[in-house]
């Protein structure tokens, strides 16, 4: 039968809707060809989800053949001849694993997530060159040596990573592209240092004085500089102490009359945060025990470092081993040619963040309030280097463009109508895969600390362990000397170079210690030095001490200590904030005549062993009851100012300051009246929120969960509501609703005659959704284990699942 | 029968060696090559979504496919056999809309 006209048009117009939403997508849908190809589409995943047990590929550059092999956890141990031969597998291997996450974390760093992503995070790429962070990575790989061994490693790992490109199968091609319809960019030595940058970004930020110019602008200078004071009033600071944790005396002064050159700077800015902070605290631990306090007389190392969890995860494990000259184990990060954390067989280390301040902010004084081409400088107009960003969509349109302004400090920005300029110290580094590499070949704690002397940004608490039995800390990063008054937690005047930084911290000055009397060491990110000792300025944003409390507690109260008792206190519940603040909630509750809440809500807080157990109700009750009290003494400030727990913990002990006042009500409140209503509203609104604990229980894990998101937040690619031990300042310390943070990586190292390694990661080896590997040790972090690392010395002795042999391409 | 095979076969082989767009360039050839086919439509739309369930079936012996359909699909808002039925329906479509779209003219 002859079709009929309309029929024959209609399966033309079906066919042609077909083609477009094979080949283009519609709407939100991914083109749908390259998804559902059972060949080269996603399905393709399948066949990609699980290496070979052996395969071969050929790679550029390679100066002899290189034996990669995966052992049970798909853990890369790389045998090669020579270190570029190895930095250039370990980018194949990478790749192989984890390229899309690559492609993301140097997109992050450059400003070009709106090439991949499209406009949607256009405000996040503005943020990013905004800050300078395009441009730096530019000056500093032209800053480079062409030639060395830094270069040559680079250039090595961006080699490896085009190689796998190069040779990827069209089934391989990660689902992200798939549904993004784009393709993998190269690799080459700039995308790594935007990944070091992408680092710092996460990692050493701080707006303190803008926080502290809210503030200022509410209660006036000198009680705003007391709600953020330098230091806290408990310590328990980095370098070994004697003794228990310090007070210092710590005067909170009353709120004053509003600081009008505050107010009017402040005006000119836009509101950029409101809510008071809830105590978050999030952050990374380490100690190491020498070994006169352990069980086997063998020194002990722990890293936990935490950052945002993601899958895939921040890290990628591997082995690095080059006969004479290399034999190295840990985390990479993807992009970075570099074992961050590890150990090799004399030698452990981790880092803690330290939240020492690298980036300060500086008021300038333009030509022209609007396109500014000049600043005032020493009773002089100076020009601005101006540099032109362009942004671009997925299809290379143009989705904006910024013209950027520096002066000789760094970026300039407009906030309001007035312009800030900024230095950041991270803007002015690359030498840290350096350091990395050296001391990957360090045979004792001190060389160890040697090799690293020289990095710069961000600054970490670098602790080390070795064979011999040393422990060794050291913050470690690059200290800016500020003039005046040395304070970098004010903005300061940008009309003369008089306000400018004078020089750095000479890295004899670093706080260190090394062997300490009392046969621990232990950082989690708190200020380094007691400010007793501290010559000058370090920064003023530093975390609470109650994860440095709780784990100095424990390690003062163990002398043959074990990696298993290191491996539980990673997960530790218990809390020296709670341990701090329950007492009084209790106290104020005992002398205020009880109603039936606050009489329930006392029988609960006092029955409570102050552990974030998932099956805890105390932790509930106690987190509404904090927030409920931080609500009623911080009633005088705006919304938009976030006061840190520091004046808190003042406050504490200073029952009739006028802060504890609630200036709402006719009535003259004290501490006590303020917790102990905190404590019964705090009860009254679980109840509501939970029904009565007797009936179900409320279950920490109820209101407190762990989120692992994917990178672009797709959920079936996700692992969501995970139930977690653990809270605010807690050794694994997550924010009361949960949150995406926590223990990223987590080690524990036996330095004995043959050194014995754990670790896990919230995650997978492989970026690929489909593969077993993806999320396979988020159970065992969940349950707070760690799996026995492989460190063969050889091939042979390893019983490797999968073997890749690279053999240099002719 | 053996058309139908030769059919499934065609779909399949062109898919794999050229990729998804070939489904409806072999449909619109088989309509006009296969003149004793009484519904070539039909044959077609079956043809095409019976080859790519051959090559799913292969993909299922590479590895997991239900972690595929599983988180794929729900990445593109999809329960896993949604997924799944879609991309048996797509290339049905496809080859469908191809066939009828280029049958010949003129009654035979």
């Amino acid at each position: 039968m002859r079709p009929r006209p309309a029929v024959r048009a209609g399966a033309l117009v079906l066919l042609g809707a077909l083609l477009w939403a094979g080949a283009r997508g519609t709407g939100v849908l991914p083109p749908l060809g390259p998804v559902v190809d059972p060949v080269r589409g996603a399905w393709g995943l399948a066949a990609s989800a699980k290496f070979p047990r052996h395969a071969e590929a050929s790679l550029a550059g390679l100066g002899a053949g290189v034996r990669v092999l995966y052992d049970d956890r798909a853990v890369a141990h790389i045998f090669a001849a020579s270190e570029p031969d190895a930095w250039r597998a370990l980018g194949y291997v990478t790749a192989r694993d984890r390229l899309f996450q690559l492609d993301m974390q140097a997109r992050a760093g450059g400003g070009t997530l709106s090439e991949l992503l499209g406009a949607r995070v256009l405000p996040r790429d503005r943020e990013t060159r905004g800050l300078g962070m395009a441009r730096a990575a530019e000056r500093l790989l032209a800053a480079f040596p062409d030639t060395g061994e830094t270069r040559a490693s680079l250039e090595a790992y961006a080699a490896g990573i085009n190689g796998y490109i190069d040779a990827m199968p069209a089934r391989a091609l990660p689902i992200e592209y798939r549904l993004l319809d784009r393709r993998p960019a190269r690799w080459s030595p700039l995308r790594t240092l935007q990944v070091l940058l992408q680092m710092n970004y996460t990692l050493s930020r701080n707006d303190t004085e803008l926080d502290y110019l809210r503030a200022a602008a509410a209660v006036g200078d000198t009680a705003a500089a007391a709600l953020f004071p330098l230091d806290w009033p408990v310590q328990e600071p980095v370098q070994p102490s004697p003794g228990e944790p310090r007070r210092l005396p710590s005067v909170v002064p009353p709120p004053g009359a509003p600081d009008a050159a505050a107010e009017a700077l402040l005006a000119a800015m836009p509101a950029t945060r409101s809510g008071v902070r809830d105590a978050p605290d999030l952050g990374s631990n380490n100690w190491a025990v020498a070994p006169a306090r352990t069980r086997d007389r063998s020194a002990l190392l722990a890293g936990d470092p935490h950052l945002e969890l993601t899958l895939p995860s921040i890290w990628y494990e591997a082995h690095l081993v080059v006969p004479g000259v290399l034999d190295a184990y840990g985390v990479t990060i993807p992009g970075l040619p570099a074992i961050v954390i590890g150990f090799n067989r004399d030698v452990a280390w981790t880092f803690t963040n330290s939240e020492a301040d690298l980036m300060d902010r500086w008021v300038e004084v333009v030509d022209d309030s609007l396109r500014p081409t000049q600043y005032r400088l020493d009773g002089a107009w100076v020009p601005l280097e101006r540099r032109v960003e362009v942004y671009r969509g997925p299809r290379g349109d143009t989705l904006a463009v910024d013209t950027l302004r520096f002066t000789h400090r760094g970026p300039m920005r407009r906030v309001g109508t007035r312009w800030f300029s900024l230095r950041w110290t991270a803007l002015e580094t690359a030498g840290e895969t350096a350091g990395f590499h050296r001391s990957a070949r360090a045979t004792n704690a001190h060389a160890w600390l040697d090799a690293m002397t020289g990095y710069q940004a961000p600054p970490q608490n670098m602790l080390v362990a070795d064979r011999a039995g040393t422990i060794a800390i050291r913050t470690t990063g690059r200290f800016p000397i500020r003039a005046g008054d040395g304070r970098g937690d004010r903005v300061q005047d940008g009309t003369t170079r008089a306000s400018d930084w004078t020089g750095d911290w000479p890295p004899a000055a670093y706080p260190q210690a090394a062997a300490p009397v009392q046969g621990y060491l232990a950082s989690a990110n708190q200020e380094p030095l007691d400010p007793r000792d501290q010559p000058r300025y370090l920064g003023a944003d530093w975390p609470a001490p109650w994860r440095a409390l709780r784990i100095n507690q424990l390690l003062r109260g163990d002398s043959a200590v074990t990696p298993e008792t290191m491996r539980r206190w990673q997960t530790d519940a218990g809390s020296a904030r709670a341990d701090w603040y329950v007492p009084y909630f209790l106290r104020a509750a005992g002398i205020r005549p009880a109603d039936t809440a606050l009489a329930h809500a006392v029988k609960l807080l006092a029955a409570w062993d102050r552990r974030y157990a998932t099956e805890s109700d105390g932790p509930v009750l106690f987190e509404a009851a904090a927030r409920a009290a931080a609500a009623g003494l911080w009633d005088e400030l705006p919304a938009v100012s976030t006061p840190p727990a520091a004046p808190f913990v003042a406050l504490l002990d200073d029952p009739s300051n006028p802060w504890w006042d609630d200036h709402r009500t006719p009535l003259i409140e004290r501490r006590d009246d303020i917790l102990a209503q905190a404590l019964a509203d705090g009860y009254r609104t679980t109840i509501r929120e939970y029904g009565p604990p007797e009936l179900l229980g409320w279950g920490w894990s109820r209101v407190h969960w762990i989120d692992i998101w994917h990178l672009l937040r797709i959920p079936s690619l996700s692992a969501e509501r995970i139930a977690v031990s653990g809270g605010p300042s807690t050794l694994s310390p997550s924010s009361v609703t949960g949150g995406s943070e926590g223990a990223s990586w987590r080690m524990v190292v036996q330095l004995g005659p043959e050194l014995r390694a754990w670790g896990t990661y919230p995650g997978g080896q492989s970026g690929n959704p489909a593969s077993p590997r993806y999320d396979d040790r988020i159970a065992v972090w969940t349950r707070g284990e760690l799996s026995a690392l492989r460190f063969p010395r050889r091939p042979e002795a390893l019983a490797a699942e999968s073997e890749l042999v690279l053999r240099a391409a002719r | 029968m053996r058309r139908a095979l030769l059919l499934t076969l065609a779909f399949a082989g062109a898919t794999a060696a050229a990729g998804w767009w070939a489904v409806p360039v072999v449909a619109a050839v088989w309509v006009r090559v296969a003149p004793r086919d009484r519904a070539p439509v039909r044959s077609c739309m079956a043809g095409a979504a019976i080859g790519w369930a051959l090559l799913l079936g292969w993909d299922a012996l590479q590895g997991p496919v239900d972690a595929v359909a599983r988180k794929v699909g729900g990445a593109v808002g999809l329960p896993p056999w949604g997924f799944v039925l879609v991309t048996l329906l797509f290339p049905a479509l496809l080859a469908g809309a191809a066939a009828q779209g280029a049958r010949p003219p003129v009654p035979r």
